[in-house]
């Protein structure tokens, strides 16, 4: 008697054997064109908000940050003229599609633009450096035509005030002039380093030999002199490795991960460049993060988030935890509940310097906590924030429904708009 | 940006499977890789972040559902807008188990989607469970319902228990 069982792993055989997949390249194409969409449509929307009521309510809605050279102002921007040898201006909608900061006055950004031709999108990417947090300068990224075969997707890694890496699938080059010359550098580690250098950023890599992440991950090190990668000599000894690449606002290095003997979620921090990491459980919680947990603080409080799967909702927020004391202990201050919000967490979570702490939700609104994130409260006098980031400056954004409007906030108490290209 | 050398591994690997778990929604293998693709091209804008995932295959999967559910609420919606009452029959895969594949396509939505997602896709109960957002016990219950009806169907007795893992 035939067994069904049977015949269906054999069907699933035929089927698995009938699918084809495409070239990872096609993949990447796709993932660039879907991005330039999304672009494209976002700066439509802006071109529509920016004749309308929209600007009197950003105006209103952010503060400027004082600056001791001319107080009151606002930044603005406006791209000059390129350096270099001769340069071919990007055609298309430009759009930016990666900001990184060193501090609120140097910057770099890509700028990309497509033209979609019959058969295919042509895109070239720029690279935007500010010193001054207010002129914009192009210049020319690494590539001997002049444009990138990659298209819009080279990936921007800040190294210091100068020095950055501009990185494509397969090819990395680094600078130490803000982008006037660059060097192909290596993307695979060549050494192992015992600390952290400043200025590096630290990276996860899973040594993994059949399986993703189910082994002791390593952890990586982008050097600033070199732009080379390094591994470090003393990771958490802990799996599903989950760092923040910068140190957070209260100076340690934050690791999250999961204990080998019992499967427990773990963060470690360091305080010694990565020599040495104390690893503290957590308290349970409901859901499964989709990446670790993300650690912002000040040196007060130290904050922990993790998104999730929650019906119904995108990024939901799963839980808050705090530590007041270095992260030896932490409480789980708040819990996803049925409807309670903020369901869901756009980014990072503030942490201010006042003591509140801040979530931006996919859903646009902003809520606020005074009380360590037990409850919170919508919050209507700082505007939408989109998705926050944390940058070694302090924490940026780019202000939703605009692609050339970002803020900055340093302290989650003083904040500055401005516009990149 | 290590990274990107995992997401290369994780796509050879997982493709294929995620092509099954979308084909759970769609009931046509074609649209089934279209939704892959898609997912796979999400992630790969979002590469660091799945990178670091505890389950970068359920991320996956998650996407793959939405963007399937999404399609079938727009297909739905033209369906309505130009009174269209008959679907086009889905390709069918080459192979000698015809009559399998016909029979588990003439299940109901709810009884194929969780056939093709433990048997097809070999997912586990309660992650299909989780996929399609229903209790375990439902999915059990389905799974019983739809084995003994592809078993009338294809003059089977039934001898195997659904799989409890």
């Amino acid at each position: 008697m035939p067994d069904l069982d049977a015949e269906l792993e054999t069907l699933r055989e035929d089927l698995l054997d009938s699918v084809r997949a495409p070239e990872l390249a096609a993949v990447i194409d796709r993932s660039r064109q879907r991005t330039t969409r999304r672009r494209t449509q976002i700066g439509a929307v802006a071109a529509v908000l920016l004749v309308g009521a929209a600007i009197p309510v950003l105006r209103t809605a952010l503060r400027p940050l004082p600056d001791p050279a001319a107080p009151g102002t606002t930044f603005s921007v406006s791209p000059t003229t390129p350096t270099g040898p001769a340069w071919a201006p990007a055609t298309g909608t430009p759009f930016v599609y990666n900001i990184r900061w060193y501090d609120h006055q140097h910057g770099f950004a890509l700028r990309g633009s497509c033209d979609s031709g019959a058969a295919s999108t042509t895109c070239t990417s720029e690279l935007l450096v500010t010193e001054d947090g207010e002129r914009w300068h192009p210049r020319r990224l690494p590539d001997s035509s002049g444009t990138t075969v990659t298209g819009a997707n080279w990936e921007l890694a800040v190294l210091g005030q100068n020095h950055l890496v501009v990185q494509a699938p397969t090819l990395r080059y680094f600078s130490e002039d803000a982008g006037e010359h660059w060097r192909k550098v290596p993307v695979e580690p060549g050494q192992t380093v015992a600390a952290i250098p400043p200025g590096a950023l630290l990276e996860s890599r899973c040594s993994v030999v059949t399986s993703f992440c189910r082994d002791l991950g390593e952890l990586l090190v982008l050097l600033p002199d070199s732009g080379r990668t390094a591994t470090l000599a003393t990771s958490p000894p802990l799996t599903h490795l989950a760092p923040g690449q910068i140190p957070a606002g209260d100076g340690g290095w934050w690791v999250s991960g999961t204990d080998p003997a019992t499967g427990r979620l773990m963060l470690a921090v360091s305080r010694d460049a990565g020599r040495s990491w104390t690893i503290s459980p957590v308290p349970a919680f409901t859901g499964t993060p989709f990446s670790g947990l993300t650690v912002v603080g000040t040196p007060q409080a130290v904050y922990a988030t993790a998104a999730g799967q929650l019906a119904g909702v995108k990024n939901g927020l799963l839980v808050i935890l705090r530590s007041i004391d270095g992260g030896k202990t932490w409480e789980r201050t708040w819990q996803a509940a049925d409807g309670a919000e903020p369901r869901s967490i756009a980014g990072v979570p503030l942490a201010a310097t006042d003591g509140r702490l801040l979530v931006s939700t996919e859903t646009g609104a902003l809520y606020a906590s005074v009380d360590g994130g037990k409850t919170f409260a919508v919050d209507r006098s700082i505007g939408r924030l989109g998705s926050v980031e944390w940058h070694s400056g302090g924490y940026f954004g780019n202000v939703p429904g605009s692609s050339n409007y970002y803020w900055y906030s340093p302290d989650g108490v003083q904040w500055a708009r401005f516009i990149v290209g | 940006m290590a990274d990107q050398e995992w997401f290369a591994r994780l796509y050879r690997s997982y493709y294929r499977q995620l092509v099954l778990a979308a084909y759970a929604l769609t009931s046509d293998l074609g649209e089934a890789e279209e939704i892959a693709q898609e997912a796979f091209a999400i992630a790969y804008t979002r590469r660091a972040r799945v990178a670091s995932a505890e389950h970068p295959e359920a991320w996956l999967r998650t996407v793959a559902v939405n963007l399937a559910r999404r399609r079938w609420r727009r297909r739905s919606m033209l369906d309505r807008i130009l009174l269209r009452t008959e679907p086009p029959p889905p390709a069918e895969p080459a192979g000698d188990h015809l009559d399998l594949h016909r029979a588990i396509q003439a299940l109901g939505d709810e009884h194929r989607a969780v056939v093709v997602l433990h048997h097809l896709a070999d997912l586990p109960v309660d992650e299909v469970a989780s996929i399609l957002d229903i209790p375990v016990g439902t999915v059990k219950s389905r799974l019983a319902r739809a084995r003994a009806a592809l078993g009338a169907a294809l003059g089977h007795t039934m001898i195997a228990e659904v799989d409890h893992a």
